[in-house]
């Protein structure tokens, strides 16, 4: 799929892979959501074209909606009030011509890969809002879209209930063309394989989840969750090398831990960090050589940016600390991290 | 949850209220000679108008669907002067006097004026006709359904059919299975008041269409002619009247609590 | 003003509340029931009655006959009730509500009208009418009841499209040329001022409609009702009632 198009203040070029998750992301007002309605139709390009699979849907010809077969996942699941939730579901294989035995079978399997087959006779409003998102995924997925688009699906849920509709989500997009705006650097990593950052309405950065969170250059990825990313590969459930003797001790996430082999991301909040001018000993802590690249003042604290086996590390400091060390730009330091301040995650 | 109490003088404007609507319908009811009801309900000139009326108004209310549904449906879109200017137009036939509708149908559709003049030399001559007392109600009716079905379809999001849309449903569908059903119980409570609207149509009937039993005749202008005739026959219709409205109210009522509960 | 007042309850409050009227003492209401087919002529009449009785203010209400016989049960205060047919008035001398015996004081006939220039070709109550759009008064008011002992007498069967509550009704749908022709009373065909063309009818005479007056019980003027009375059945009220067709 090739998308190249202008409209409303977005200028985009952007070549998503089939098959493939790419997770969009960016500041609010970068064009995002702009970007899965030219594709699903919502909205006419000005100029350029979108392109799914080899036909053009917009540009010198114009594809309705109906026809372009993309499902549209948003915050809100909203589905037919007036139909019971197996009918929901069966609402678009009945819509494309399926027979009504047929779109109930194909409704079936999807509710059951969703793990909602026993809310098939339930209405809408009797469900939960978890449990609406998953009929949601269910009846996306039940036309099998060319495209799937999502727009920040899990953001209306509970914590723990995200959680949840994400792991299914993941596991239902696997192999599927899909398009996923997020702000959730989670999603991020636990959806999608690809990600694109989009900025003023260009995209400013694409490529593989693991390389880019590796080497975020677009300030926005960097800044996604306010917390220090790592990426590397699971020594054990408990330790991730981050580079070639370089390891790192956490707390495996519970929802997806890691095992030796896999390839893993620790996520560690800048208050969290202490440096030191030499090794200050203690076993339970992190110790990583680090140098210091930057130095910001950020009212009641600094923000020191540092880099740690060629990854990036921040770390929040108060002024006074940051002068009895005497931090400057180019100083080789300790960073010292509570093992039980490092989350891990698998994928 | 306790709400702030409502100031207890209150009572005085509402017991007002209360008889100033109630004391005309009971002071009706009061004066219905009910030993004779069944006699005077019975009688022919009384069951043919009775029958006309529902004949008429469940016509008038099915053209009214037929074409009002699609104009709601347009002007729930509209946006800017033309919107205005139809929203304007299928309303203002809700607030005009009756008797100015009657004018107006029989300036337009008279056999002496030019629309209606060709329409009955191509042999659609509607005057004094049933056909004449559904275009009489349907004028006055059909409003009440526009609006009634497009403040729903306006308050409906639009997500409902951007979903659809894009699960593979033409528009056809979309409007079929989606758009329609979610409005459905507004459809319900204007069609209802629409029939109700029909039901008490009088002045552009009695001006347009005529008054003939079993023809044109409906229940208003059988109890208008009543009126001039035995009082009791008129007051017996009008208990008919008022069933089958508080009926309709009701079942108005019932509808527009909403069927779906926005989830 | 109070004696506008129509609702039976309204108007039984605010009477049994208010003193009655001083008779002769400024100004004093003479309220005349009339039926509708009386409108000009009664207007005319009321209008020489207030000249020749300074302070007095003659109020008319029109009506069909039937419905101001029910105002009348419902205690509408009127001082004189003119009706357009024998029946309603004996309706209303049954109900106790009018004073001495109620006097004829005039006729009425029935003629048919068609729209200016006669379009649907028109003879008289004839095969003409065939398959025209003829309308007349409903049977029940005063002018349909007339209509039907016509035409029983002339041994016909009118075939009419529109059978109206009122006689005014009638009138304005031959006057638009909604109906081919209609069958009013001589008077409404003359109070159209030439709207419409006069076919009169041979033979109407055996449907000739009475006209009585009578002066209402309860009134508080009865000296007044009396002279009203005595107007439209004398040589004056006579000249102006034959003048708009009446007794013709």
């Amino acid at each position: 799929m090739r998308a190249a198009l202008a409209g409303r203040g977005v200028d985009l070029t952007l070549d998503v892979a089939e098959g493939c998750v790419t997770a969009i992301v960016g500041p609010n007002g970068a064009g995002k959501t702009s970007l899965l309605h030219l594709v699903a139709g919502l909205a006419r390009p000005t100029s350029g074209s979108v392109r799914i699979a080899d036909r053009e849907v917009a540009g010198a010809t114009s594809v309705p909606v109906h026809q372009r077969r993309v499902a549209l996942l948003t915050q809100r699941p909203a589905l037919f009030p007036h139909l019971d939730v197996l009918a929901n579901v069966a609402f678009g294989p009945r819509a494309v011509g399926s027979s009504a035995s047929d779109a109930r079978t194909r409704a079936v399997a999807e509710l059951e890969a969703v793990g909602c087959g026993d809310l098939a006779s339930r209405r809408p409003q009797d469900l939960s809002g978890g449990q609406a998102q998953r009929v949601a995924i269910a009846r996306a997925l039940a036309t099998d879209p060319d495209v799937v688009l999502l727009d920040e699906p899990l953001a209306g849920l509970d914590i723990a209930v995200a959680t949840d509709v994400r792991h299914a989500l993941a596991a239902r997009l696997r192999g599927r063309t899909a398009l996923l705006v997020t702000h959730e650097l989670l999603d991020v990593w636990t959806i999608a394989e690809q990600v694109a950052v989009l900025e003023g309405g260009r995209v400013v950065e694409s490529g593989p989840v693991a390389e880019l969170l590796a080497r975020p250059t677009s300030t926005f990825l960097g800044r996604l969750s306010g917390t220090n990313l790592f990426t590397g590969t699971a020594l054990s459930d408990t330790v991730l090398q981050i580079a070639p003797g370089v390891n790192l001790h956490g707390l495996p996430d519970p929802d997806q831990p890691l095992a030796a082999g896999m390839a893993g991301l620790a996520s560690v909040q800048p208050a969290a960090v202490a440096l030191h001018l030499s090794d200050p000993g203690g076993s339970p802590r992190n110790h990583l050589a680090a140098q210091v690249t930057g130095i910001e003042p950020r009212g009641h604290y600094v923000r020191v940016n540092l880099t740690v086996a060629g990854q990036p590390l921040a770390a929040d400091l108060t002024g006074q600390a940051v002068a009895e060390l005497g931090l400057r730009h180019g100083l080789a330091v300790q960073a010292a991290i509570k093992a039980t301040q490092v989350r891990l995650y698998g994928r | 949850m306790i709400r702030p109490p409502l100031p207890r003088w209150l009572l005085l404007p509402v017991t007002a209220a209360v008889v100033f609507l109630g004391v005309p319908l009971v002071a009706l009811l009061a004066r219905v000679p009910w030993a004779r009801l069944p006699a005077l309900l019975s009688a022919p000139a009384a069951l043919d108008a009775f029958w006309l009326s529902l004949r008429t108004c469940a016509l008038t209310t099915l053209v009214a669907l037929v074409l009002g549904l699609p104009l709601a449906l347009l002007l729930s879109r509209g946006k800017g002067r033309w919107a205005a200017a139809g929203r304007t137009l299928a309303t203002v036939p809700m607030v005009l006097p009756p008797v100015v509708a009657g004018l107006a149908l029989l300036v337009a559709l008279g056999r002496r004026e030019p629309l209606g003049g060709w329409l009955a030399a191509s042999g659609v001559d509607v005057a004094f006709t049933t056909t004449a007392v559904v275009i009489a109600q349907t004028f006055v009716a059909m409003p009440y359904l526009v609006v009634s079905v497009e403040g729903a379809l306006r308050s409906t999001p639009d997500d409902y059919a951007i979903a659809a849309a894009t699960l593979g449903a033409s528009p056809t569908t979309v409007l079929r299975r989606v758009s329609l059903p979610l409005v459905a119980p507004a459809v319900a409570s204007g069609a209802a008041l629409a029939f109700a609207r029909a039901l008490g149509e009088f002045g552009a009937t009695l001006t347009f269409a005529g008054s003939l039993q079993g023809t044109t005749r409906t229940l208003p202008l059988e109890i208008y002619l009543q009126r001039e005739v035995d009082s009791d026959t008129a007051i017996a219709l009008s208990v008919v009247l008022i069933t089958i409205a508080a009926l309709l109210v009701a079942v108005t009522a019932r509808f527009s609590r909403g069927a779906w509960g926005q989830p | 003003m109070r004696r506008q007042l129509r609702a039976g309850l309204a108007a039984t409050l605010l009477l049994t509340a208010c003193a009655p009227p001083s008779s002769g003492s400024g100004n004093t209401d003479l309220v005349v029931f009339a039926a509708s087919s009386l409108n000009p002529t009664f207007a005319t009449l009321g209008k020489e009655f207030e000249a020749a009785h300074p302070g007095v203010t003659v109020k008319f209400s029109f009506d069909g006959s039937a419905a101001l016989v029910d105002q009348l049960k419902a205690g509408a205060p009127a001082d004189v009730f003119a009706s357009a047919d024998k029946a309603n008035m004996d309706k209303a001398s049954t109900a106790g509500l009018i004073g001495n015996s109620p006097v004829q004081f005039t006729t009425n006939v029935l003629t048919l009208i068609v729209p200016k220039g006669n379009p649907a070709g028109i003879t008289g109550l004839d095969a003409s009418l065939d398959n025209k759009l003829l309308v007349v008064c409903a049977d029940g008011v005063p002018c349909g009841t007339a209509t039907k002992k016509l035409a029983a007498a002339l041994g016909i069967t009118l075939k009419p499209v529109s059978e109206e509550t009122k006689v005014t009704d009638v009138r304005t749908k031959v006057e638009s040329g909604q109906a081919d022709a209609g069958i009013v009373y001589v008077t409404d065909a003359k109070a159209s001022g030439g709207k419409v063309d006069t076919l009169p009818i041979a033979g109407a005479d055996k449907a000739r409609n009475s006209y009585l007056i009578g002066r209402v019980l309860a009134s508080k003027q009865a000296p007044l009702a009396a002279e009203f009375v005595t107007l439209i059945t004398g040589e004056r009220g006579q000249q102006v009632l034959e003048t708009a067709g009446f007794g013709g």
